[in-house]
């Protein structure tokens, strides 16, 4: 079993959670775990409410009693497009408090490691610019690094300053180049490249239900978007 | 708006955690020695190199073979886990269902065998008691059938 992390490093509104959420929700054969450091996870499928992370760190609630298992409601067009498959998870919400992204990183990872045991583990991580979760970064089994087909996006990625020691960690990482409509996106993952073989979700009008409808953005996903989704639950995730 | 239990896209099924045996309130403290490391994972401990293999001692690899009772109960938490969420058709599961057939195979073989040794031994004593050599026995028995 596998812990994976889903970040973008200082950039925000990239995409990662959608795909955090997705590719947990498409791993049909053994659970995947949402960590959800961010709040976007747990926006979308509608865990916010929950005591999370944030209790866990102030030791206001047990890690057992903080993890759910959640199932999103299928209804005809889901069905239609999912057949019989359940589309479920599990997740550890944000939680109603705020804590400092430093202490945060310290929990994820423990309580990452100690979910592992029985579930593949997937942390959404919030934009960072001070380098808080790089530790987490270099102590996983793999990075998802969410990029977006811009310059600028690109070289806030490959030019990261904590990247070096996440290179020379053990994990392995994984670029996705998201939202991708221009045809001519080919310089991006040559850039993309030296951090690893990128995959390409392509843009998809229907992520813009994104987070607040979850059961909107499934059942509008194109089939190719479903397929290179797919791929990245496959290639992220160890049973699926 | 609040989100009514109509209006729910998603359910919250329960806490799959819950009811697994972590030892006490699992709190940031217990966190610092999580119950069940990652290395202590039979799947995920690292093979033992061959020349380091021939040098441990039969005994000491016979106790690493034994599947403890922790390790067992956690076999059985996670085919529960796997079974409930993919609908049986996990090939993990398949494998942890074999592990824990192979293990009630070997449980049963071992009270076998200890059936068999325990028998042997009475009779190897009624010989000893008689001063008879069975194989003598044997051969006596084998002259009077030729002729």
């Amino acid at each position: 079993m596998v812990i994976v992390a889903f970040t973008s490093f200082q950039k925000s509104w990239t995409g990662k959670s959608s795909l955090a959420v997705l590719s947990a929700l498409l791993a049909s054969e053994r659970p995947v775990c949402i960590l959800d450091c961010e709040g976007g996870s747990s926006r979308a499928l509608q865990v916010s409410g929950h005591e999370g992370i944030t209790e866990v760190l102030r030791g206001s609630v047990d890690l057992k009693d903080a993890v759910l298992e959640i199932e999103v409601r299928k209804g005809w067009r889901l069905s239609r497009k999912f057949g019989g498959r359940r589309l479920r998870a599990w997740i550890l919400p944000k939680g109603r408090e705020e804590a400092p992204n430093k202490n945060l990183a310290g929990v994820a990872l423990h309580a990452a490691r100690v979910i592992n045991n029985y579930a593949d583990v997937a942390i959404d991580l919030p934009p960072y610019r001070d380098g808080s979760f790089d530790s987490i970064l270099s102590e996983i089994d793999s990075v998802a690094v969410i990029v977006n087909p811009d310059p600028l996006s690109v070289r806030a990625i490959v030019q990261y300053e904590g990247l070096g020691r996440i290179l020379n960690g053990k994990a392995t990482i994984k670029p996705v180049l998201n939202r991708v409509r221009d045809p001519e996106h080919e310089s991006y993952v040559e850039e993309l490249e030296q951090l690893g073989d990128p995959l390409i979700v392509p843009f998809d009008p229907a992520f813009a239900a994104f987070p607040r409808r979850i059961t909107k953005v499934l059942a509008g996903l194109r089939e190719e978007t479903l397929e290179a989704l797919r791929r990245l639950s496959g290639q992220l995730f160890s049973g699926s | 708006m609040p989100i009514t239990g109509e209006d729910r896209e998603v359910i919250v099924l329960g806490k799959p955690l819950a009811k697994l045996p972590f030892k006490e309130k699992l709190t940031l403290s217990d966190l610092e020695e999580p119950l069940l490391k990652p290395s202590l994972n039979l799947q995920l401990t690292p093979a033992m190199p061959l020349a380091q293999k021939s040098t441990v001692k039969e005994e000491r690899r016979a106790g690493q073979l034994q599947v403890s009772a922790k390790a067992r109960q956690r076999v059985s938490d996670i085919v529960s886990i796997f079974d409930r969420f993919s609908g049986n058709t996990n090939p993990l599961v398949q494998m942890a269902k074999k592990l824990l057939e192979l293990d009630e195979e070997a449980k049963r073989l071992e009270e076998k065998l200890r059936r068999i040794a325990k028998e042997r031994e009475q009779i190897v004593d009624i010989f000893r008691r008689l001063g008879v050599d069975p194989n003598e026995v044997l051969s006596e028995a084998a002259k009077t059938k030729e002729q």
